[in-house]
């Protein structure tokens, strides 16, 4: 009787064809409640053979308060949050977190993570099981049921007005959301303590910051102490192209400023700034260093005609920012590393002792389990 | 009992249109506005309506002012034929006519059984019962002004406005509209103002005509009375002869050839 | 059975019709979901809802997925429909334009103006949903006080008021994505405004029933008075509808749905505009019939529309982009195959 109306006849098939993608997609998603490998996924939604809800009873009581012990932390977003004694289930949402996690000893404890992270060709070279995990989504949107399904301890999440529903969503779970700021090098000290005090790899957490500590006492002491006037001034190329830079209060100012150079775009506030070739020339920098993602060549700046008045460009002190595997001037544990490389490139003479690549292939294995050089990583562009 | 307008005026932006009208309206007659193009029919016809308020004057129905009277309850006493035209919507002609029910409804009723049986008895009544489940855009000119009627009609008033309803009609639909009009008006007693360009029309189916130039009244009154030639030939300002055929028609014809 | 009552049951029909297909989509999303439960757990949890028998301090983990993940985001989206669709039937009506649809008066505009504004003040969760709300609701009175403020016809002088209002507040929007920092703000400003139901949680759930709930009733209420509405202010004020009260109030009523639904679901376009055809070419024109079946239609599309934006691959993919990657081609199939009732 409804076939009657023509529309009905045309809708009710392609309707009925979108609702049936619909229920193959959603079922063929399915993932095992354990942090192994899932078996292979049928069109069946819940074949699952570890599904752990027995049909009947009810559990007592929700995950996170089984463990007769907990311990209370504060993150680094000001919130109290209550862990079990031991976190041995880990979620991780975001690729910077999940390095963090992975230099703080974690690796093993990692049941989910982010699809970004899984697209890292860093982290799958270091962490090939990665592939293996399930994704609970990236930065645009986060699927929750996919976390509760790996029935985490704790969900490492960032700090973002993005995040609220997620945290709240986890809480009606009963699973506690952790939240990092790791957006300068103190934050990102007290980021991989905390890490370390969770998991229990304190070890590995204190010899990530005594490292930072001990690089940067060293740094300070070889190009820190040479006088104001005698320090390089530096121009970065930010994101937007050569003619945008770093002002004074991103993460890059103080790499530049940790490696005894003095950044020309220090004034400047916010993101990165646009430029004007007038002002590059004006500040007309002894060095030119250019971010990975600048989108432009050591090459084309040197071949720029606007900038052929530049000290830099003269002397050929134009360099690209470490590394070909991820760049090393985001506020991550591997940024280090780029400001001995500054440092070094800026004052040779002075770093002469450092074997930079040494160094570099040491802070991998200890922290990452591969050297720099046998990933196939170059400093070069 | 019947419509009155007393000195009225009005205006748009300083130009006025109606200049201190005055006639009447009475029910069981059909009252046409004549006039050239902008002396003010139209504006006179949204007045009455209570579309338009008068700058100055009264116009009142049954003794109630229009102007000040919720629309309700002027929709209950004065029912609008438009000009047929092509709507947006593709509504069934019975879907259109028993809108013509919405002055006796509340806002969030809808019509019932009583209300579509008052629908489709005045769609008897106009001839167009047979139409009921057509779409009113895919019926004829003449059967959609005869379906604005029936709708008119479902408003169940004592008065009727139409604004032109025959100059997009051909010639045999303007005697039959017209001739359903006057049928309507002698049976049930309604009052119907109806504003005309054709004088001959006005001829054969007035009882009543006034006369409009430039906003003022030039003449009202009974039609054998004001559609003389001497009045017409003011009024369109061209020579006008009444030409009388031998069994009393009449018919209104000029000078041109 | 006359002419006339053939019409009338096909407007029953359609509105059955719609209601299957929606319970039907409701039924299909409960199963669906990352978290695996079977399908008789599935039955059995709903089941419970349904009773109230449901206790948030004994059930089991299954149950509570289901209650605060996947409820919330299933109501959430259907609330959507409702309110897009609704008001889509509504202004299509009102402007006696089947072109419009309910952002006409920039109600969108608004809203995704106060979302920015919300993304880049240090405020944070709560208030973007707020701001947006305030500034949608902020831009369609806007436009209402140009259009009264101008002489002219009134249907004609909101709807440039709208293209008006739009365009400023497109344009500060604009302005707000120059001067957002490109690596946290701007990404979420973008993401926001694609429109995407995974924020879905009961609190938003119960501020939008607030807001879509009581006017989705009045436009109802009121669906018969459209088809006056809809023939022009001259007949309408002659058939005796005060024009002039109700314009006004179920204007306000649509953009307090939209309103509600973009505070929180982000920008989601083509829904508002495509199913209220697809009501009038299953319903008919009549407006009392058209308008049901556009809201339950409406509902069951959205969700069909959420749930294939988070089945199809492993990342979600924002509903906004679906409607109308969907949408247009559908709405292009449906008027190709000729069935010339969706307007003249």
């Amino acid at each position: 009787m409804l076939l009657r109306n023509r529309t009905v006849r045309m809708l009710a098939p392609l309707l009925a064809l979108l609702m049936l993608l619909v229920a193959a997609c959603g079922g063929s998603q399915s993932s095992s409640t354990t942090s192994q490998p899932p078996a292979a996924t049928t069109g069946q939604p819940a074949s699952a053979p570890e599904q752990s809800e027995p049909a009947s009873t009810p559990e007592t009581e929700p995950a996170a308060e089984a463990q007769p012990a907990t311990r209370t932390f504060t993150d680094q977003a000001g919130r109290t949050v209550v862990l079990p004694a031991e976190v041995n289930r880990v979620v991780t949402t975001w690729r910077p977190g999940t390095l963090l996690v992975i230099s703080a000893g974690g690796r093993d404890k990692i049941v989910g993570v982010d699809s970004s992270s899984q697209k890292s060709e860093f982290l799958t070279a270091v962490f090939p099981e990665i592939l293996d995990l399930p994704g609970v989504g990236n930065k645009k949107g986060l699927n929750v049921e996919q976390m509760v399904a790996v029935k985490p301890d704790v969900v490492f999440i960032w700090s973002g007005s993005d995040t609220e529903p997620v945290i709240q969503q986890l809480e009606s779970q009963g699973i506690p959301a952790f939240v990092l700021i790791p957006e300068s090098l103190d934050q990102m000290k007290e980021a991989v303590s905390l890490i370390g005090e969770i998991l229990g790899t304190q070890e590995q957490a204190r010899k990530m910051i005594q490292y930072y500590d001990d690089t940067l006492a060293m740094l300070e002491e070889k190009v820190g102490s040479i006088p104001e006037e005698e320090k390089l001034r530096v121009y970065m190329v930010g994101s937007s192209g050569v003619f945008s830079t770093v002002p004074g209060t991103m993460y890059q100012h103080f790499i530049i400023e940790s490696a005894g150079g003095i950044n020309v775009g220090a004034e400047l506030e916010g993101g990165f700034s646009e430029v004007s070739a007038e002002q590059v020339v004006a500040w007309n920098p002894d060095v030119i260093v250019a971010v990975q993602y600048c989108d432009c060549t050591v090459d084309e700046i040197k071949n720029n005609p606007q900038l052929q008045t530049v000290k830099a460009v003269q002397n050929g002190r134009v360099y690209m920012f470490p590394s070909s595997m991820d760049p090393w001037d985001y506020p991550e544990p591997r940024s280090i590393l780029g400001m001995l490389w500054l440092a070094h490139t800026l004052y040779p003479e002075q770093m002469a002792d450092v074997d930079l690549l040494k160094e570099i292939d040491t802070f991998h294995e200890t922290f990452f389990g591969k050297s720099f050089t046998s990933l196939g990583g170059t400093l070069d562009e | 009992m019947a419509i009155t307008v007393e000195a009225v005026r009005f205006g748009y932006r300083g130009a006025e249109v109606i200049r201190g009208a005055s006639f009447t309206v009475p029910q069981g007659a059909i009252t046409c506005l004549l006039g050239r193009n902008g002396s003010g029919k139209t504006t006179l016809i949204r007045l009455v309506n209570g579309i338009l308020r008068p700058q100055a004057g009264v116009i009142q129905v049954d003794g109630h002012d229009v102007a000040r009277s919720p629309r309700a309850e002027v929709a209950r006493r004065i029912a609008f034929v438009p000009q047929e035209h092509q709507g947006v919507f593709p509504y069934g002609v019975e879907e259109l006519v028993v809108m013509g029910r919405n002055p006796h409804l509340s806002l969030v009723s809808r019509p019932g059984q009583r209300d579509y049986a008052v629908a489709r008895a005045a769609m008897e009544a106009v001839g167009v019962a047979h139409l009921a489940g057509r779409d009113y855009m895919a019926i004829s000119g003449g059967e959609r002004q005869l379906v604005l009627i029936a709708r008119a009609l479902t408003q169940e008033t004592p008065y009727l406005l139409m604004d032109e309803p025959t100059s997009h009609l051909d010639f045999a639909n303007q005697h039959a509209i017209l001739a359903m009009v006057r049928r309507i008006a002698r049976e049930r007693g309604v009052g119907v103002l109806v504003a005309m360009h054709d004088p001959n029309l006005a001829l054969a189916f007035a009882d009543r005509v006034i006369m409009l130039q430039e906003g003022r009244v030039y003449r009202e009154g009974p039609a054998a009375e004001v559609m003389t030639p001497a009045h017409l030939q003011a009024l369109y300002q061209m020579p006008i002869d009444v030409v009388q055929l031998p069994d009393g028609r009449r018919m209104i014809v000029t000078d041109e050839r | 059975m006359s002419r006339g009552d053939r019409r009338r049951a096909r407007g029953w029909r359609a509105l059955v019709f719609s209601g299957l297909f929606t319970l039907l989509v409701i039924v299909l999303s409960f199963g669906m979901g990352r978290y695996a439960i079977a399908p008789g757990e599935v039955l059995r949890i709903v089941w419970q809802i349904v009773t109230f028998r449901f206790d948030p301090q004994t059930a089991g983990e299954a149950a509570r997925v289901l209650y605060y993940i996947r409820l919330p985001r299933i109501l959430l989206a259907a609330l959507t429909g409702v309110a897009l669709a609704g008001a889509g039937t509504l202004f299509q009506g009102m402007f006696r334009n089947p072109l419009v649809s309910p952002d006409v008066l920039g109600v969108s505009s608004g809203a995704a103006l106060g979302a920015a504004i919300g993304i880049l003040l240090p405020g944070g969760g709560g208030s973007i949903q707020v701001w947006a709300f305030c500034c949608g609701v902020a831009a369609v009175a806007l436009t209402y006080g140009i259009a009264r403020a101008s002489r002219g016809q009134s249907v004609v002088m909101l709807v440039l008021a709208g293209m008006v209002v739009s365009a400023f507040f497109g344009a500060a929007l604009s302005f707000l994505k120059y001067v957002a920092d490109p690596y946290e703000q701007l990404p979420a400003i973008v993401f926001w405004l694609m429109g995407g139901f995974y924020r879905a949680s009961w609190p938003a759930v119960g501020s939008l029933m607030l807001t879509v709930v009581p006017a989705a009733v009045l436009l109802l209420l009121t669906s018969w008075k459209l088809n006056i509405l809809s023939l022009g202010d001259e007949q309408a004020l002659s058939l005796g509808l005060n024009v002039q009260v109700l314009r006004p109030l179920l204007i306000a009523a649509a953009t307090l749905m939209v309103a509600g639904s973009v505070s929180v679901a982000g920008t989601i376009s083509w829904v508002g505009l495509v199913v209220p055809h697809i009501a009038r070419m299953l319903a008919g024109a009549d407006h009392d019939r058209s308008m049901p079946v556009a809201m339950l239609f409406g509902a069951g599309f959205m969700l069909l529309m959420d749930d294939l934006a988070r089945s199809l691959t492993t990342a979600e993919i924002p509903v906004g982009i679906l409607t109308s990657a969907i949408g247009a081609p559908f709405f292009g199939y449906l008027l190709i195959s000729g069935r010339r009732e969706a307007w003249r």
